[in-house]
């Protein structure tokens, strides 16, 4: 899937037909999504130990999904 | 488009007239209603008028008075599915007459049902003193048959090569009076011709991949879809269909008629 970041708690997901000034692309391959600036997500599995929230990061080729540890609040 | 004329009473206390017709494009304007007040005093009229409109949807009411009128009367807008002499409504909706300039037309949306092949449409207007009345249907039937439209083109298509394309990966600069056969698609690029006749046609035939989002179709803004499988305009092949596409030049812009099966 490929999806554009937003933040670190927001993705969008590509759509099924982009534009530019001369062309409509439906179905569009993947250098056509890299260029309206989608990238490929790369997800994770949830650690099954411990309370994670899901978090985003981008990279130059990827968006990948990490888990952060929320922090207990009896430690605090 | 056609118009079938019925003079039958398809609803059963409604006569059906068809008093005048222009074509505009893909578009018919029936007149529903024209009236005219002679008197000196304001009057009032009944609107009772059904179509048999088939396969055309209804768009809107062009609604008009040759004097300013301002009374904001209803009318109620009934679409049916009409079989013979048996009609079974399907929805009703009121439509509120908007204040109108004299001599201006203004435009009332009406929401048309897949379902329906007849409209009706009955009020009560109040004709100014001295004023003419009218009111439009405006029929749009852009898709219609697209067997129909397909057939219409493929005659005027002379063949003049069948190119038969093996790669998965096509781009294809359309060419008149030429099919372009190709297999099973991952990619297909339209790119219009550098110039063209008023009665240019060409044909690409192709096979969509085995799932969904797995042919990608990239085409110049300008071509008009008309058929099978356009969302929003667009051309999205689905998976798993042969599909014919019809590309021809309506004189503005180059259309492409699709049809998957």
């Amino acid at each position: 899937m490929f999806v554009k970041f937003i933040d670190e708690n927001t993705i969008e997901k590509a759509p099924r037909v982009l534009r530019d000034d001369c062309y409509t692309y439906s179905n569009p391959k993947a250098e056509t999504l890299f260029r309206f600036g989608y990238k490929p997500l790369i997800e994770a599995e949830c650690p099954e130990n411990g309370n994670y929230e899901m978090k985003y990061a981008e990279t130059e080729n990827k968006v990948i999904v990490m888990w952060s540890e929320i922090a207990d609040e009896a430690e605090e | 488009m056609t118009i079938e004329r019925s003079y039958h009473a398809m609803f059963a206390e409604a006569t059906p007239m068809l008093a005048a017709v222009r074509v505009v494009g893909g578009q018919i304007k029936i007149n529903l209603f024209s009236e005219k007040n002679t008197t000196d005093d304001e009057i009032e009229k009944e609107v009772n008028f059904s179509i048999q409109k088939g396969s055309a949807t209804i768009k809107e009411l062009l609604i008009g008075c040759s004097d300013a009128y301002s009374e904001g009367e209803t009318l109620t807008v009934t679409l049916a599915e009409t079989e013979g002499s048996i009609s079974e409504e399907i929805s009703t909706q009121s439509i509120t007459i908007p204040t109108l300039t004299a001599n201006e037309f203004e435009r009332v949306s009406v929401t048309d049902n897949a379902n329906a092949n007849a409209i009706k449409v009955t009020g009560t207007v109040t004709i100014p003193a001295g004023a003419s009345f009218m009111i439009y249907a405006v029929l749009t039937d852009e898709t219609g048959s697209i067997a129909e439209k397909v057939n219409e083109i493929a005659n005027k298509l002379e063949v003049t090569e069948v190119r038969t394309l093996t790669d998965t990966d096509v781009e294809i600069t359309l060419e008149n009076n030429v099919i372009f056969n190709c297999g099973g698609l991952t990619d297909l690029e339209i790119v219009l011709p550098a110039s063209t006749t008023a009665d240019f046609t060409c044909q690409v035939n192709f096979t969509s991949g085995a799932t969904p989002d797995e042919t990608s179709v990239t085409a110049p803004n300008t071509i008009v879809w008309l058929g099978d499988d356009i969302e929003s305009d667009v051309f999205i092949p689905a998976a798993n269909k042969r599909y014919s596409v019809m590309f021809y030049y309506d004189g503005v812009n180059f259309r492409g008629i699709t049809q998957g099966v």
